[in-house]
């Protein structure tokens, strides 16, 4: 491998004799690299697809439950996490296998996965280039030599009867990660939570229970395309206070993953999994209480909810004079209720030990001096710069942007913005430049798009038309009725050579110069309006419905074909009534 | 080899494994007649038209089984892989192949390479071919099978494996030549591993030379092999070996070492004096003999058998049952809180691995505990590292791969080689060997001389010598860590003297 050797000139490990040390270097990334713009395009988002149940959101628009568990209560609750997420990488980390997502089962198995005997691991150097990017979007420290330890334990979908990972000497360890109001949390609440390490390890197979039929007995199939695939863990200190923050920390564990590129798939398609720990102590104790695990959620929805209700449950114990035991317990997420899997007596010792067929990691500072040059801003930074002047959006507006596909309509929503600023000839209107283009983004577009089933990722309008088209509407060309009809037309014809002005011409939606209420054509019109409705009229100049003359706005915006803006069509209307 | 010597040769070990295999019990598996028949032709073709491959063009060789062969089953004689067939070729049967060489058969040895007699396997026992009749002596283990194929003339030469003394000491009760070359030569590709980080594929062989050709034709780095040194230390380890006494010093005697701590008082009287006179011998020729310390020797066996056990409890579990091993058991109902698939798991692993394998993994596992790890798995690393000072410390050159250098003794008062007995005697009856079965860890003295090697990844070869009964007896020669070049020139003076006795 190229990348090794040339690493090796570069200076000696430090290693066990026997050992050749297994370098990561800058040149690595060349490979790298490539294997983003591949795998960017691979995950097919079904596109009418809504958008998945697991995506992170505001945790205030979902805290129905927040913060029951915590509030009178005498019991201080501590909550930790870890998270296994598959990283963004084309081949599997011990072996030349393709990862996959749809393949065929077992089509994606090279005899190291498959545990023959006699073939030995050989680390894909690439596959560490992402964990790498996760662990400094943690702000951890990269450890320069970090190695390998098998954990042992029988199951059918451990072909190995270990898996590989960094037990005793992680590649990263102390990072942390900050909640805040972006989070979902109090203006002012800031908590830091602690990121204990982030480790290396390998997938399991997939195993698939078939029931009976008539020819077979109910039998478990193994799928090995996922065996040996590259995850991280990502451990974190058990400082969380409340299900809500754990929730919030799970969320943004998952955005920081995706935006740093190193884990493409969040929860919603079982790229993310997670564990938790909860324990609970009398306040003013010291020292944590006995420590439960409820293993293998795979939403958030399921990690809040499970540790509400395993919080309830050893506060039940707790008050009953009980003791809480040190216990493995599985979700169900149906019931809405844990059960024991095993007590500690039951539970596996797994074992572990250093992998001695697997040379020490070493990991170079240069590297992780470029990763850290060249890593895409997190999500906190996105959103801070789009709720910032100019863009000036709402937290709500700013997060929908961020977490819908993955990050394209800021992208999108930034070029907008870009072009019109620059233009020579653009006079900025009443309306705030940057808002105005997240509402027509977002809501006008984005709303189209969804009303006909459209993926953000087949969007017809391009960057350029939806930049014409504010220009016309932001100088007065058109009113905002008539864009929003260029832009049902734009979304219909899915064109880019349409050009916006002509398409104004071609239909003549240009806004028709006025002068103002004072517009003889204008008061025509209003005239013969207000006399077709002569009852409405009258409720209104007694003062009984005052409303109506939104009525005749209406319509009398409609009888100018949508070409006279609202404002001019108001005050027209204003004056005739008070006349 | 001439031409028409490679047909003689194939002929007549097909013939010896005709013969002899029903009683040595060497064979599991030889390759059919025809097959052999034709590769010689083809090699003996090769020769006369002088295309031939290399010096080992046509002859034929024996394969230990834990050693992966495409065309034929890779079991360790374990019932575990009783239908093993691999699809691939390990990567030192596939360089012999390359070279030309003849896979005439797979061989016997003790399940997982765990044993020291060539009795544990599922195969029945290998039989020495030196067995006095009607006794039935020990081959020794692991590799009884490859070391009774060459002593009985039924191979050229063959591959084993050695993890802590698996070729050595089978050579030595064969009187066969017994390498086992520096860790990280030869590819473990395709090695069955018992414990990775001890295994060596090594070669026995009738003389030196023919063990020195085959290492020439295996020595190479294999990117499949995540422990085979790449070239850059290869390069290292030979500007080291060539270095220093080829500048004009090559008739310089020897120093030779003699660890004071291998003189147990269980050797037998026998194997002292073969020791003894071959030392003198060498003194005669002008060589220095000098004592040494090692202190770490009384503490290597258990270190070792730690490391070797733990290692192997990780390596075997991944014969569950579910890829591997007899489908027996039929799942019952969960009981004592076990699953269906885990009862599947013991069951199969019950019956599928022999009670001297099960021993060790019950073992292994034990060290792994999180209540025994560091009193026992840590500790013995620390032990394995103390071992390896050991001989850091007597060696007159230092090790070309530790990092830290200057701390031998020097080329003035270090010693360039060590000599030593492989085992406490010569073979033992099988008769007594299953005697001693369980019985206590008497039997793990016998690992006291070729266990240090092992756990230093040094080179080391069993040479017979002359010893005063009707049963072969070899001595080891030790060197420094990639000195293979001046190990062979020792071991065939040691060769020489039995010739000339």
């Amino acid at each position: 491998m190229p990348p090794l050797s040339s690493a090796l000139k570069a200076r000696r490990p430090l290693v066990l004799s026997r050992y050749r040390g297994q370098w990561v270097c800058p040149s690595c990334l060349t490979q790298s690299r490539r294997l983003h713009a591949g795998t960017l395009k691979t995950p097919s988002q079904s596109p009418i697809s809504p958008p998945p149940a697991g995506q992170p959101r505001s945790v205030r628009s979902e805290g129905k439950s927040s913060g029951k568990e915590s509030g009178n209560s005498k019991w201080e609750v501590t909550v930790g996490l870890e998270i296994h997420a598959q990283l963004n990488a084309p081949r599997k980390l011990f072996s030349y296998a393709a990862t996959s997502f749809n393949a065929p089962p077992n089509s994606r198995v090279a005899p190291f996965d498959a545990s023959i005997p006699g073939i030995q691991p050989k680390l894909n150097i690439p596959t560490i280039v992402p964990a790498i990017r996760a662990a400094v979007a943690f702000d951890c420290r990269i450890n320069r030599r970090s190695s390998f330890d098998r954990k042992h334990y029988f199951y059918k979908d451990q072909p190995n009867g270990y898996q590989i990972t960094q037990f005793y000497h992680p590649f990263a360890s102390d990072g942390k990660i900050i909640l805040n109001e972006l989070d979902g949390l109090g203006p002012s609440e800031v908590i830091e939570i602690g990121i204990k390490q982030v480790q290396m390890e390998q997938d399991t197979a997939k195993s698939i229970f078939q029931p009976s039929t008539e020819d077979t007995p109910a039998r478990t199939l193994v799928d090995l395309n996922r065996a040996g695939s590259a995850l991280v863990e990502i451990i974190t200190t058990p400082s969380l206070k409340s299900s809500k923050h754990a929730a919030a920390c799970l969320k943004k564990i998952q955005s920081i993953l995706k935006a740093s590129t190193a884990a493409i798939d969040g929860m919603e398609k079982g790229g993310v999994r997670c564990d938790v720990n909860v324990s609970i102590q009398e306040k003013g104790l010291p020292g944590l209480g006995r420590r439960v695990e409820i293993k293998n959620l795979n939403s958030v929805k399921a990690v809040q909810e499970s540790i509400e209700a395993e919080i309830k449950r050893q506060i039940a114990v707790r008050e009953s004079g009980g003791e809480i035991e040190g216990e493995t317990r599985g979700w169900d997420a149906v019931k809405g209720e844990s059960k024991k899997l095993r007590s500690k007596e039951g539970e596996v010792d797994y074992r572990y030990k250093p992998d001695a067929e697997l040379p020490p990691l070493i990991i170079e500072e240069s590297l992780v001096n470029h990763i850290k040059s060249t890593l895409p801003p997190l999500p906190d930074q996105i959103l801070r710069e789009l709720m910032n002047e100019p863009f000036a959006l709402t937290l709500k507006d700013a997060r929908t942007m961020v977490d819908l596909d993955d990050g394209a309509r800021v992208d999108y929503y930034k070029a907008i913005y870009k072009d019109l600023s620059t233009r020579q000839d653009f006079k900025p209107g009443s309306k705030h430049l940057g808002k105005l283009i997240g509402n027509w983004t977002l809501h006008e577009l984005g709303g189209r798009l969804a009303a006909t089933f459209i993926a953000w990722l087949d969007n017809p309008v391009t960057a350029a038309q939806m930049a014409d088209l504010l220009f016309n509407l932001q100088n007065g060309m058109v009113t905002a009725g008539n864009a929003k009809r260029a832009l049902d037309h734009l979304v219909t014809f899915n064109d880019s050579n349409i050009r916006v002005t002509e398409l104004i011409q071609e239909y003549d939606l240009a806004t028709r110069p006025t002068e103002g209420e004072d517009d003889e054509g204008l008061i025509k019109l209003a005239t013969h309006i207000i006399s077709e409705y002569p009852e409405k009229a009258e409720q209104v100049r007694s003062g009984k419905k005052p409303n109506l003359k939104n009525f005749f706005i209406g319509n009398l915006m409609k009888a100018t074909g949508g070409k006279v803006d609202v404002q001019t069509c108001k005050k027209v209307i204003e004056k005739m009534f008070s006349a | 080899m001439a031409a028409k010597n490679v047909m003689h040769e194939a002929a007549n070990c097909l013939r010896n494994i005709h013969q002899k295999n029903a009683f040595l019990n060497a064979f599991v598996c030889v390759s059919p007649q025809k097959e052999v028949t034709e590769q010689a032709l083809a090699s003996s073709d090769r020769k006369n038209t002088g295309t031939s491959l290399s010096p080992l063009d046509g002859l034929p060789f024996a394969v230990k089984d834990n050693l992966c062969t495409k065309d034929m089953a890779t079991s360790c004689s374990s019932l575990m892989l009783a239908d093993f067939s691999p699809e691939y070729d390990s990567t030192v049967v596939s360089k012999l192949r390359n070279a030309g060489a003849i896979v005439i058969g797979k061989t016997n040895m003790d399940e997982f390479g765990m044993g020291s007699h060539s009795t544990t396997g599922s195969r029945g026992p290998v039989r020495n071919p030196y067995s006095p009749y009607p006794s039935v002596y020990s081959a020794g283990g692991s590799s009884g099978g490859s070391a009774a194929a060459v002593a009985g003339n039924m191979c050229f030469g063959a591959l084993g494996s050695d993890t802590g003394g698996s070729i050595r000491l089978p050579a030595s009760y064969c009187g066969v030549i017994g390498f086992k070359p520096s860790y990280g030569l030869l590819s473990r590709q395709g090695l069955v591993p018992y414990a990775n980080s001890l295994d060596t594929v090594g070669i026995l062989a009738r003389d030196v030379s023919s063990a020195r050709l085959v290492f020439d034709c295996l020595n190479e780095a294999d990117p499949a092999d995540p422990s085979s040194l790449g070239g850059r230390s290869r390069r290292k380890i030979k500007h080291h070996a060539t270095g220093p006494r080829s500048a004009g010093n090559q008739h310089r005697p020897w120093n030779i070492g003699v660890p004071v701590d291998y003189n147990v008082t269980e050797i037998s009287p026998s194997l002292k004096s073969a020791w003894i006179s071959t030392l003198a011998n060498l003194r005669d020729l002008g060589h220095n003999i000098k004592a040494v310390n090692m202190p770490s020797t009384r503490h290597a066996v258990s270190s070792y058998y730690i490391i070797a056990l733990a290692e192997a409890s990780s390596n075997l579990a991944k014969y569950d049952g579910i890829q591997f091993g007899p489908h027996t058991a039929t799942a019952s109902k969960p009981t004592n809180g076990i699953s269906n698939s885990l009862q599947l798991v013991a069951a199969t692993r019950e019956t599928g691995f022999g009670k001297e394998v099960r021993r060790r993994i019950l073992l292994g596992n034990y060290s792994l505990t999180s209540e025994a790890m560091e009193n026992y798995f840590i500790h013995a690393q620390r032990i394995r590292r103390l071992v390896k000072e050991d001989f850091d410390g007597i060696f007159s050159s230092p090790n070309p791969l530790s990092s830290r250098t200057g701390q031998s003794l020097g080329s003035k008062t270090g010693v360039d080689f060590l000599v030593s007995p492989v085992s406490t005697s010569p073979a033992p009856s099988l008769e007594n060997v299953a005697k001693e079965d369980g019985v206590g860890v008497g039997g793990y003295i016998n690992d006291v001389f070729t266990v240090p090697a092992s756990m230093a990844g040094l080179p080391a070869i069993s040479v017979p010598v002359h010893g005063d009964g009707d049963l072969p007896i070899g001595l080891q020669v030790t060197a420094q860590y990639g000195d293979e070049e001046h190990l062979f020139e020792v071991a065939t003076l040691i060769e020489s003297l039995l010739e000339n006795a």
